[in-house]
């Protein structure tokens, strides 16, 4: 692959001024989802004595994910470096519960006692789902939402580390945006002529 | 080659009504036509159906010598810019720029570099991060035009584009109107209602009336040389001062006045000895020092000049222009004459088999 130029570099830096971080926002947000699965499967199984306990701080947590995950996903989109870190912190607490619920549940079968001793599944977007397969998608949800996470927070580092800094030379006057642009410009003629003229020349070879 | 080529345009509508009558024009290429007249006489239909947004019932529309008149208005290549701007409230201006171009999935970097052009020629740059609702009426409009300039269309459309601002704004807008065709050169058909922008902006104007185009012709050529008396009363501000009065002999005669016909004009009025006429003046070419009494009702002072209505024989209402700063008071007389060189003779209006009044057709 070609390497970019430094007029395109400057061009692509440039952009970011004007465009927001997208895909940084909607990484945060596929985290939120994957999150929000992971909460609706949970308590459509809440059916053991332990989670009954944990209820209230489930759902104080579930809050605040959610408030934190909507704030993150806010901040990330204007480049805002310190909104990364929580996301980070954001996919330790995800990636941490898988030990606490479904697997410590999992462990202690007494927290899987159903209340309906008959009932052997769960209908769950039209399927019946047993217990083991519940488990398995729970973490399956926290495993992506953790990723989702991570990935936001390190593509959207690397952004806003790259947006500052482009910041910080346009202040210095270290670079010139207008030149850059008239040079790309100048490029994008030059690469269109000599593809002109390299096509006659292939139709020759043909 | 004309830029745009428009042959017998008819517009009917679904229920019978013709908006559109036999409209023939030719645009030459960096051409800046104006389509001027008062509302519902047909003018922002006809730009819409160069447009693509109306059908045309009957008639050829060639753009750049292509066909396009039953072509769906995206492949046109044509940009329209609306009296109510028609922005993306929750974009960003930028990304209302750039809509257009990503629609059509262009690089980013050529986006880019398309908008930032764009939003220097319009003096946007400091505004691209905004959201419209941020932006004043005028600089709204400007983001309008922009994103008409991104898609560097073969022709430019505007409807009514400074209808929505304050007059001050407007006069501004105007101005940068002239600059940004002087700038791109680009073929630019306009409509307004508003005869000063017509006057200031184009290179030639149609004035269109009833569906029915009255004049085509350059600012200067309809101000001097009007065609009928629609185009004579509804060019020019305030409007041309119309008289009835008969031709005999070398004199023009009225009820109120007599005025001998200079001689340039006694050969082409000779056919008219006897036959009712009207006599047009423009307010400014009323000047003091005449046989003609007026009755004063109203002294505007303007600033460069003064406005003074009155009354002929207290009949006729008559409008001068008089370019200094004037203190008639209600109730006084003057004697007014008018500028033999700037006098206009028209035929009375007539009326075609269908009842339509056809204006008054120039004499001389």
């Amino acid at each position: 692959m070609e390497k970019p130029s430094e007029n395109l570099k400057i061009v692509r830096d440039d952009i970011m001024r004007y465009k927001k971080n997208k895909l940084g926002q909607w990484l945060c947000y596929g985290g939120l989802a994957f999150g929000c699965l992971y909460i609706m499967l949970l308590y459509a199984y809440n059916n053991s004595t332990f989670y009954t306990v944990l209820m209230g701080a489930s759902v104080l947590y579930t809050l605040v994910l959610l408030l934190a995950s909507f704030l993150c996903a806010e901040g990330v989109k204007v480049y805002n470096k310190r909104y990364c870190i929580v996301l980070l912190i954001l996919a330790v607490v995800e990636f941490a519960r898988i030990f606490i619920y479904p697997n410590i549940a999992w462990r202690d079968q007494a927290f899987w006692i159903t209340l309906n001793k008959t009932q052997v599944g769960k209908d769950y977007f039209g399927a019946i789902l047993s217990q083991p397969a519940a488990r398995s998608i729970l973490i399956v949800y926290l495993v992506l939402s953790t990723l989702f996470y991570i990935a936001a927070a390190v593509y959207s580092y690397f952004v806003c580390v790259r947006h500052e800094a482009f910041e910080k030379r346009i202040a210095e006057g270290t670079v010139d945006v207008e030149l850059a642009l008239k040079g790309l410009e100048e490029e994008e003629l030059a690469a269109a002529a000599a593809q002109e003229s390299a096509a006659p020349a292939a139709e020759e070879v043909q | 080659m004309p830029s745009v080529n428009i042959q017998h345009l008819d517009k009917i509508y679904d229920g019978g009504v013709q908006a559109v009558w036999d409209f023939n024009l030719d645009i030459d290429d960096g051409e800046f036509i104006v389509l001027v007249g008062p509302s519902g006489c047909g003018k922002s239909t006809t730009l819409r159906m160069v447009a693509g947004l109306e059908d045309i019932t009957n008639g050829t529309l060639l753009i750049d010598g292509k066909d396009c008149t039953r072509l769906p208005p995206k492949d046109r290549d044509i940009a329209m810019v609306f009296q109510n701007y028609a922005l993306y409230g929750h974009m960003t201006i930028y990304e209302n720029m750039a809509f257009s171009l990503t629609l059509r999935k262009e690089k980013k970097e050529v986006i880019h570099r398309k908008v930032m052009a764009a939003a220097e020629i319009l003096n946007l740059k400091d505004q691209l991060n905004k959201k419209p609702k941020q932006l004043s009426g005028g600089q709204r409009q400007r983001v309008a035009i922009g994103r008409a300039i991104v898609r560097n269309p073969k022709v430019f459309l505007f409807d009514e584009p400074l209808s929505n601002l304050d007059a001050k704004l407007r006069g501004s807008m105007r101005r940068e109107m002239i600059l940004l065709h002087q700038r791109l050169g680009a073929t630019m058909i306009y409509v307004t209602h508003d005869q000063t922008e017509a006057l200031t902006l184009a290179d030639r104007i149609v004035c269109m009336s009833m569906g029915y185009v009255q004049q085509i012709g350059k600012p200067l050529d309809l101000y001097e040389h009007p065609a009928n008396t629609f185009v004579a009363t509804f060019i020019g501000l305030p409007p041309m001062n119309m008289f009835h009065g008969t031709v005999k002999g070398n004199k023009f005669v009225n009820e109120l006045f007599e005025y001998n016909i200079p001689q340039e004009y006694s050969e082409k009025l000779a056919n008219y000895d006897g036959k009712e006429i009207i006599l047009g003046v423009r307010p400014e070419n009323i000047v003091l020092g005449g046989n003609i009494k007026l009755f004063v009702n109203n002294n505007e002072n303007l600033g460069m000049n003064t406005l003074v209505h009155g009354v002929i024989g207290g009949k006729q209402n008559v409008v001068c222009k008089f370019a200094r700063w004037c203190g008639y008071k209600y109730g006084d007389e003057i004697d007014i004459g008018f500028d033999p060189e700037k006098i206009h003779f028209f035929e009375l209006p007539t009326h075609d088999e269908s009842g339509r009044e056809l204006p008054g057709v120039t004499i001389a």
